[in-house]
């Protein structure tokens, strides 16, 4: 490979400039223990690293499944196909945002130690918390930007589906009406219809659907702590995917734990020591599960959201905590 | 800052590395056993020995990639697991893959921007340094297509992005061709003119002879042979004598007076190339 | 002591602490969100039920939606294909998946109630005629079971009540107006109600034994409050003739529907 320029790079040292480096800024500063500059650039590149390991081309199945779903014309009501196209796409978006958390993460740092890149890095004077903030933050950018597109495709997608089947559903009562002006006259009749199109515009293009999106990316965002937690002590990528994975069920199964655990149930047995202990160390996803709701049509408080931004947060800081204190000295 | 002036580049005392098998029984290895080197400012010290000896794993407790068992290991005076003691610390380590998905001067961008360097930095040292390991016809291309030999220069670059004043190559020539082995022996010998302090690990005597003040031998963990180059290679009692167009006339000559001088003559014949100098001249 | 190994326990210490402090934060925000109805109140339910219910929430995650969804997909090939039981079964575990959402519990009820009863074909042979009442009217009330099992979970939705309204009025053979007329009312009790069911319920009334005068009276206040539509004209003008409403307190139109 590359056989002419490996002779050019033979050319005599001689005619080389030497190595005289200029007096750099970083030469007289102090180091800073934090840098918020140096985070950046490593979550730019986790992000860059993703994108150019070609993920992007998910959005492509995605993008495909949710316009055959939203045109494949079953003879559904006009609530169900709204539902279903719902469904599907915040589904996929789950999915995907779940993938990308997990395996995404997953393979970060094993990569990089198998590349010897990691060591690069951290001979640098870049501190191991930083390196992993900036590989958790690569990933939430990742998560957000794929999320954006898929949003802003479902959107569009749910809002000309609606358009349309209002239009559809109208036409049909303007039909009934050339074919019997009698029920112009009739107000139950007039309120069927109204009752019709209230209907699919309740099942349409809502804000609510945001707040479910928003949702699914926080529960992404703690699924990526998580991962990014297992592998800083796991020895192999298959471990670090399998467990995620585990901790991904079994938290959306942690409030019964919880629940049991303090419902004051009487002591005795080893049911509710278990059911603390799982309460305990699983985080609780059920505590994202809105989606059920607002494709039902349910309408989500902004009380509701900020908990659970909150508790996200909370999350993100304890969970990247504690994957710091295990990786700080991890010997590498 | 507790860089005092006058301490060395490197100093390593009392180290000893123990790694433990993950098994039932606790095993455990000893790969680095009471190692303790100095390495001046400016100076250039090769660390050789054979694959296993422990040359890496000294130089990754170094570089604070590993623990010390016991001992400490120092960089211009700053304990060498402190985050801050690499502000100084370029390395370059054994067979480095980099990010393939990066051009090279995306490559030297980032490692300047986790060192903290402006953009104007960033944009002049990666122009410098890609020129510096004569890189400047591949910047833009992805490091996915480079060979063995243009990834060990851009390693090289990158490890020298903050200007440090400490480098540490781990292997630098390992898998790469004579041609390319030779031109980062040269980058060596320039970074040496410049007064950076480099400390390099080898199995390959013949590189490290070319380059380094001083030599230590390591071998099973322990530093078995340590000095000036010149004094552990030179023998004591012999001397070389290379003649141009010397007749068979004038050997004999030589012949005579050695014998006369109670001189035993080893060997009178064409000095013979080494086999990296041979290679150069065929593909040029 | 290993650093590693210390600052294993370290992490271990965070994470067991966090784990117990989130509880009394994660508790309350559940049941905040139980009583604002993102999930079923599995407190209130049998508990068949409600091991149904957090088992499924546990199995499926954040999917259950979209399992409900392409559940009703295969549901809507076999109501295609005219195998009517496989789509009803299908729904009963979709309303499952989904109890809140009302057109699955709506859905399961028109495949069962509705398009499978159409698929019993009218006998002509007189012998066989009780036997297609027995299976048609079974196939109404499994779906008006759809709309009981509904209101556990949506007991306050007008639409529930509604269509058990007029599965008693109009599907059940015979029909059971007394029946259709307590449902119809308890649709107009309703919040967000439509005001058409509490005619509804008057229409209904008018036919259940022994309700006239209740139905007369509700009508007329219908009536009074200016709602004149052709039903209740014509309603009344029968209920009229049935109670001897003295001629000057009918009202003066009548009705062309007989």
């Amino acid at each position: 490979m590359n056989d002419d320029q490996e002779t050019q790079a033979a050319a005599p040292a001689e005619n080389r400039t030497g190595y005289s480096g200029p007096a750099l800024a970083t030469e007289s500063k102090a180091h800073s223990m934090f840098s918020p500059s140096r985070i950046w650039a490593l979550t730019m590149h986790t992000f860059t690293q993703m994108v150019r390991m070609r993920v992007f081309y998910f959005l492509l199945f995605f993008s495909a499944a949710i316009i055959l779903v939203a045109f494949m014309f079953l003879r559904f009501t006009p609530e169900q196909e709204l539902k279903l196209l719902k469904d599907v796409s915040l589904g996929a978006m789950s999915l995907f945002a779940g993938i990308f958390a997990i395996a995404g993460t997953a393979l970060l740092i094993p990569k990089d130690l198998e590349d010897r890149t990691l060591y690069t890095i951290l001979c640098k004077p870049v501190p191991r918390f930083e390196y992993l903030l900036g590989k958790l933050l690569g990933m939430l950018v990742l998560i957000f930007v794929s999320m954006l597109f898929m949003d802003a495709l479902f959107c569009t997608v749910v809002g000309v589906r609606e358009k349309i089947l209002v239009k559809e559903t109208a036409d049909a009562y303007d039909q009934e009406l050339a074919k019997f002006p009698e029920r112009g006259q009739n107000e139950s009749w007039k309120e069927q219809r109204e009752e019709a199109l209230a209907a699919i515009t309740n099942y349409g293009l809502r804000w609510d659907l945001q707040a479910a999106v928003w949702a699914i990316f926080l529960k992404a965002s703690v699924m990526t702590a998580v991962t990014l937690l297992v592998s800083t002590f796991a020895t192999t990528t298959l471990f670090t995917i399998i467990s995620s994975i585990a901790v991904f069920i079994i938290g959306h199964g942690q409030h019964l734990g919880r629940s049991y655990f303090l419902s004051g149930a009487p002591e005795g047995g080893f049911e509710r020591p278990l059911a603390g202990v799982i309460a305990i160390i699983f985080p609780d996803f059920h505590l994202y599960d809105i989606v059920d709701a607002v494709v039902s049509g349910e309408a989500v408080a902004t009380t509701l959201l900020l908990q659970m931004s909150g508790m996200t947060c909370l999350y993100l800081l304890i969970y990247t905590a504690a994957a710091s204190f295990v990786f700080s000295n991890k010997e590498l | 800052m507790n860089d005092t002036p006058d301490a060395p580049a490197v100093e390593i005392e009392h180290l000893t590395k123990v790694f433990r098998v993950p098994s039932l029984r606790k095993q455990t290895v000893l790969a680095v056993n009471d190692l303790s080197l100095t390495v001046g400012r400016g100076e250039v010290y090769g660390l050789i020995g054979p694959n296993g000896s422990g040359k890496s794993t000294t130089m990754k407790v170094l570089l604070g990639l590993l623990h010390a068992t016991t001992g400490k290991c120092s960089i211009f005076g700053r304990d060498s697991s402190q985050v801050d003691s690499r502000k100084d610390v370029g390395f370059l380590p054994e067979n480095p893959y980099f990010y393939k998905h990066l051009t090279a001067s995306e490559t030297l961008d980032f490692y300047g921007r986790i060192c903290g360097l402006t953009k104007a930095e960033r944009r002049d040292q990666s122009a410098r340094l890609l020129k510096l390991v004569d890189l400047e016809h591949a910047t833009d291309r992805r490091l996915a297509g480079y060979s063995k030999g243009m990834l060990q220069r851009i390693g090289l670059a990158q490890a020298l992005v903050q200007n440090p004043r400490l480098v540490v190559l781990d292997e630098p020539t390992a898998g790469v061709d004579p041609s390319g082995s030779r031109q980062i022996r040269d980058l060596i010998l320039a970074l040496k003119e410049q007064g950076i302090s480099i400390i390099l690990s080898s199995h390959l005597l013949e590189q490290v002879q070319e380059v380094c003040d001083r030599v230590g031998i390591i071998y099973k963990g322990d530093l078995v042979r340590e000095g000036k180059l010149e004094d552990l290679i030179s023998i004591e009692d012999q001397t070389e004598i290379i003649l141009k167009n010397a007749s068979p006339a004038l050997l004999e000559k030589v012949r005579a007076l050695a014998a006369g001088d109670s001189t035993e003559v080893i060997s009178i014949g064409r000095p013979r190339t080494t086999l990296e100098r041979l290679f150069l001249e065929e593909t040029q | 002591m290993s650093r590693h190994t210390r600052n294993l326990l370290i992490a271990f210490v965070i994470l067991i602490s966090f784990g117990y402090g989130r509880m009394y934060l994660e508790e309350p925000m559940a049941k905040d969100m139980v009583a604002k109805h993102y999930w079923p109140d599995t407190m209130s339910m049998e508990t068949r039920d409600k091991v149904g219910q957090l088992g499924m929430t546990a199995a499926l995650g954040g999917f259950r939606s979209l399992v409900a969804s392409i559940m009703a997909v295969q549901a809507f090939t076999h109501w295609d294909a005219g195998r009517f039981d496989q789509a009803i079964a299908q729904y009963w575990v979709i309303v499952q998946l989904q109890p809140r959402a009302f057109f699955n519990w709506f859905q399961g009820m028109q495949y069962s109630a509705y398009d499978k009863t159409h698929s019993f074909k009218f006998p002509e042979d007189e012998k066989q005629r009780a036997d297609w009442v027995r299976k048609y009217n079974e196939a109404v009330a499994e779906g008006a079971d759809f709309m009981l099992g509904a209101a556990k979970y949506l007991p306050d939705d007008y639409r529930i009540y509604g269509q058990l309204g007029m599965l008693h009025a109009q599907k059940f053979i015979p029909e059971d107006w007394c029946k259709a007329a307590e449902y119809y009312r308890m649709a107009a009790a309703c919040p967000d109600t439509k005001p058409y069911y509490h005619r509804f319920s008057g229409y209904a009334l008018a036919e259940c034994p022994g309700k006239e005068q209740e139905a007369y009276d509700l009508l007329r206040a219908t009536y009074d409050d200016n709602i004149r539509f052709g039903s209740v004209i014509s309603y009344l003008n029968k209920l009229e003739e049935k109670l001897n409403i003295p001629q000057a307190d009918r009202i003066p139109e009548r009705s062309k529907i007989k």
